[in-house]
C-alpha cells in the first residue's frame, strides 16, 4: 500500500496579499491585484497592466526577516516569505529526524538582478565583479537559499518548466512521499516580475493591455505577475505522529507533453486532455467526480481555446464541472503559478467557496465552456482539479481532495 | 533505485559523440576552454530548423538523437533533462538586445529558446512524444535530479524505458563574466588539466543522454545499482554514503575494481575526494573532465564513461590517472563534485 499525501500547511504572497489570509479576503471580496506597475521600472508599465506585489526589494528583505549581509533576489525574498508562512502553518520543526525536502519551480531565477547589472559584468573596464550578483543568477539560487535558511534540505531540487514549474515541484514531492523516499516536502514555487519576461511575452503579442479576460470570446491575452505559493506535503504517518491539521489530499497527478508547437497549445488540446485524464486515473476518479477546476485559464487565445476544447473532450457527458480561472486576481505568475493556485484550491476546500473568474461577459463560440461568474459558497467541493501549462508543451494537472 | 542504462551518447570537446566511450586521443587540446565539438547537425535536424537554433538546443538534439538510435527507440516513456544554466546564449541575446534597445524593437525567437525546457521540448516536438517531460534546474545536483526521477518513474512502473540527459552550454560572456570571478584556470593543454593544480577550473560544456530502463536485454551496457547526493560534503557524509551503497548491494570496498573521481585540477575542491581515496586505498583511477572540462552537469559525462567501461571492458590509456591499473570491470564508483557544495556518488555495474 503506497502512502497517501496529505497537505498540512500552506503560504502564498502575491498582488493580492502578503500572505493567505489577506489572499482569501481579496478573492471573497472579488479584488484584483493587476494595475499599474509602480515597482518595476519597465518602459511598458503605462501599456500593460501587471500584477505586482507592492514592496520593494528592501522592504521584502525586512517583510522575509533578512538581514543585508548579502545579495538576496527579490526571487529569494518572496520564496522565503511564502515557504516559511507554509512551514510555520503545518507547525514543521527543522530538527525533526523525518526526512525533509524542498522542491521549487521557477523560470526566471534571479534575472532581475541580472538585468540590471548584466552590462556592468561585459565592460572590460569592470575587471572584477560582485561574485554575489552572478552568483544569485540561476534558478536553483532561490531553492537552495530558502531550503538552507528554513534548514530543510535533506533533498533540494528545481524544477523548470515554464509555467507548469512549480505544479511539477508538487508532482514530484507527492511521488517522493509516496514511494517513502521523503516524509516531508516544502513544495511550490517563485516568480519576480521582470523586464525580461515582461519584453519575452510582449515579443509573442500575448500580453492583454486591459485586464485579462479568461475564457471570454473577446479574451486578448495575459497579465503578467509575482507570486510565491508553497504547500507542506507530508506522508500520513508523519502527519498523525506530528498532529498536524490536514488541510488536503494530493490525490491526483500527471504531466504529459502537447509535442505540437514550442510556445503554442494543439487545438484539440492534446497534452491538456492527457494530463487531466491521467491525473484522475492516478486519483482513482472519474470525470464526475471533479467538482471544480481551477483552470491554467491565462487569457490568451490560444490557451483558453486549447484547454477549453480539452475540458469539452474530458467531460464529454452531461457533467460539467464548475470551473474559473484565478488568474485576473494574481496575473499569471508562471513558474509560480501552480503553486499559488494549489493555496487557491485549497482555500476553495477550507471555505467551500468557489472564487469566480472576473471580467468575463461572452462565451467563447468555438467550445460550450462557461466559468463560474459569481462567488458560490456552500460549494460541496470535495476535488478539485488545478490545471497548469507551459512553452515546450508541458502540461501539468493536479488534483487536490478533501481530507 | 536501480536502472539498466541501455545506450549513451556524449558531445564533448573531444569526439566522444561518435565513439562508443571516452576515445583514446584527444582532438580539442585547448587548456583555456573546452568547446563542444560541433557535429554535423544536418544529420539530425532539418537545416531550417537548425538555422533558428540555439547551440545548446542542437547539442542537446544531436546526443539525444544518437543515443536514441543507439538504443534502436524512438518512443521513450519519459524525457528528463537537468542543465544548471539552460539556454545560455539565447538567453544573453535577448538581453543584451533587450538593454541596448531600451525594451524595443526585439524579436521572439531568443526569448522563446531561453525558456529552460527547450530541449526537453523539442526532442518531444522532434519525436512526437506525448509523455512525461521535466526539466531540473538545480545547479550540481540538475542532472542527479534528472536521474533520480527517471529511476523513480521506472521504480513505480510508469516507465520502462526513459531518455535522460545532462547539459550545460559555456558562451563567450558566460566565459568572460565568470573569468572575471576567477572561476578559471589556463593550462597548457587540456590533457594537463586534472595534473595541473590550480585556483579554478578548465571551463566546459558538453550535452549527455542515456536510455536507462527496467529490464535488461542484449544491448544493455551496464546497470546503476544506486545513487547518492551529498550536498555540502564532509567526510562523515561521504563515509556514510559510500557505505550505503555498499551495505545495499551486499558489496565490500574490494568488489570496487575502479574509482571515477571527477577531478578537476582545482586544488581547493579536489579536497573532498581523499575520504573516497580512504575508504579506497590503491584502487584504480580514472578521469574525465580532462576531457570535457567542468560544467555543473558533467557527472552525466562521468556517466556515459562509465557504462561503456563496463561494456567494453576497456580504458583509454589517457583517461588513466595514477599508476595502478586494473583490467577487468565489474562494479565501478563514479563520484563528483561541482563546485564545494555538490556531490554525488553513483554505483556502476556490470549485468
Amino acid at each position: 500500500m503506497t502512502n497517501r499525501v496529505l497537505i498540512t500547511g500552506m503560504g502564498m504572497i502575491s498582488s493580492i496579499g502578503k500572505n493567505v489570509e489577506e489572499t482569501y479576503g481579496s478573492l471573497i471580496k472579488e479584488k484584483s491585484g493587476t494595475g499599474k506597475a509602480t515597482i518595476l521600472n519597465t518602459i511598458h508599465k503605462d501599456t500593460f497592466p501587471l500584477s505586482e506585489i507592492k514592496f520593494t526589494d528592501d522592504q521584502l528583505l525586512t517583510l522575509a526577516d533578512l538581514q543585508n549581509n548579502r545579495i538576496y533576489t527579490r526571487t529569494t525574498c518572496l520564496g522565503l516569505i511564502a515557504a516559511r508562512e507554509a512551514v510555520n502553518h503545518a507547525g514543521l520543526k527543522s530538527l525533526s529526524r523525518l526526512r525533509t525536502g524542498m522542491i521549487s519551480g521557477t523560470t526566471v531565477g534571479g534575472m532581475g538582478k541580472t538585468e540590471d547589472n548584466y552590462k556592468n559584468y561585459l565592460l572590460p573596464e569592470n575587471t572584477t565583479i560582485n561574485s554575489q550578483y552572478v552568483d544569485t543568477h540561476d534558478c536553483g539560487d532561490s531553492t537552495q537559499t530558502i531550503a538552507d535558511l528554513l534548514g530543510y534540505n535533506d533533498f533540494v531540487t528545481t524544477i523548470s518548466t515554464a509555467c507548469s514549474s512549480s505544479a511539477n515541484a508538487i508532482m514530484l514531492g507527492a511521488r517522493l512521499i509516496k514511494n517513502n523516499i521523503l516524509d516531508r516536502v516544502i513544495v511550490g514555487g517563485v516568480d519576480s516580475l521582470t523586464k525580461f519576461t515582461i519584453n519575452g511575452f510582449n515579443t509573442l503579442m500575448i500580453l492583454d493591455k486591459d485586464l485579462c479576460k479568461s475564457f471570454d470570446a473577446d479574451r486578448k491575452g495575459l497579465n503578467l505577475g509575482e507570486a510565491a505559493g508553497f504547500i507542506v506535503i507530508e506522508s500520513e504517518k508523519a502527519a498523525k505522529e506530528g498532529n498536524r491539521t490536514i488541510l488536503g489530499e494530493v490525490k491526483g497527478y500527471a504531466n504529459s507533453n502537447d509535442a505540437y508547437h514550442q510556445t503554442a497549445s494543439s487545438p484539440e488540446g492534446n497534452g491538456a486532455f492527457l494530463a487531466m485524464n491521467k491525473a484522475l486515473n492516478v486519483a482513482g476518479l472519474t470525470p464526475t467526480d471533479i467538482d471544480y477546476v481551477n483552470v491554467h485559464g491565462t487569457g490568451t487565445p490560444n490557451n483558453d481555446l486549447s484547454e477549453g476544447t480539452a475540458m469539452t473532450r474530458l467531460f464529454a457527458g452531461d457533467y460539467f464541472p464548475r470551473f474559473s480561472s484565478t488568474k485576473a486576481y494574481t496575473g499569471h505568475t508562471l513558474g509560480a503559478a501552480g503553486g499559488i493556485e494549489a493555496v487557491i484550491s485549497l482555500l476553495t476546500i477550507k471555505y467551500q467557496t468557489i472564487f469566480p473568474n472576473l471580467n468575463y461577459t461572452t462565451p467563447m463560440p468555438e467550445v460550450n465552456a462557461h466559468p463560474v461568474t459569481t462567488l458560490i459558497t456552500n460549494a460541496g467541493v470535495k476535488n478539485v482539479l488545478s490545471n497548469s501549462f507551459g512553452f515546450g508543451g508541458n502540461n501539468t494537472s493536479l488534483i487536490f481532495s478533501a481530507y | 533505485m536501480k536502472a539498466y542504462i541501455q545506450s549513451a551518447a556524449s558531445l564533448t570537446a573531444q569526439a566522444t559523440l561518435e565513439s562508443l566511450g571516452m576515445p583514446e586521443e584527444f582532438v580539442n587540446l585547448s587548456g583555456v576552454k573546452l568547446k563542444g565539438l560541433d557535429p554535423d547537425y544536418k544529420k539530425f535536424i532539418s537545416p531550417v530548423a537548425a538555422r533558428r537554433m540555439g547551440r545548446i538546443i542542437k547539442m542537446g538534439v544531436a546526443s539525444a538523437m544518437v543515443c536514441m538510435e543507439r538504443a534502436n527507440d524512438k518512443n521513450p516513456d519519459a524525457i528528463i533533462v537537468g542543465t544548471a544554466m539552460g539556454c545560455v546564449e539565447d538567453t544573453e541575446d535577448f538581453l543584451l538586445k533587450m538593454i541596448d534597445n531600451n525594451e524595443s524593437l526585439l524579436t521572439p525567437t531568443s526569448f522563446i529558446q531561453s525558456t529552460h525546457n527547450t530541449v526537453g521540448g523539442q526532442i518531444a516536438l522532434l519525436i512526437g512524444c506525448n509523455n512525461y517531460n521535466f526539466t531540473y534546474v538545480h545547479r550540481g545536483f540538475s542532472f542527479e535530479s534528472a536521474l533520480l526521477d527517471a529511476m523513480l518513474l521506472l521504480q513505480e512502473g510508469e516507465a520502462e524505458k526513459v531518455l535522460v540527459g545532462g547539459l550545460d552550454e559555456v558562451s563567450q560572456n558566460h566565459f568572460d563574466i565568470y573569468n572575471k570571478l576567477g572561476n578559471w584556470k589556463t593550462c597548457s593543454s587540456s590533457l594537463q588539466s586534472i595534473a595541473e593544480k590550480g585556483q579554478g577550473v578548465l571551463a566546459g560544456e558538453g550535452s549527455t543522454f542515456l536510455m536507462i530502463s527496467k529490464s535488461k536485454d542484449d544491448k544493455t551496457l551496464a546497470q546503476i545499482q544506486g545513487m547518492e547526493m551529498v550536498y555540502q560534503p564532509n567526510t562523515v557524509k561521504i563515509r556514510e554514503a559510500v557505505e550505503k551503497l555498499l551495505v545495499e548491494n551486499d558489496l565490500s570496498t574490494d568488489d570496487i575494481d575502479l574509482i571515477i573521481p571527477g577531478l578537476n585540477g582545482h586544488s581547493e575542491e579536489e579536497k573532498v575526494y581523499n575520504e573516497i581515496f580512504t575508504i579506497f586505498p590503491q584502487k584504480a583511477i580514472a578521469g574525465f573532465k580532462h576531457y570535457c572540462g567542468e560544467f555543473p552537469t558533467a557527472s552525466a559525462v562521468g556517466l556515459y564513461f562509465a557504462a561503456y567501461v563496463i561494456k567494453n571492458q576497456k580504458i583509454a590509456d589517457i583517461a588513466w590517472l595514477g599508476k595502478d591499473k586494473s583490467q577487468s570491470f565489474k562494479h565501478i564508483l563514479l563520484c563528483n563534485n561541482y563546485g564545494k557544495d555538490y556531490f554525488s556518488i553513483l554505483l556502476i555495474s556490470q549485468c
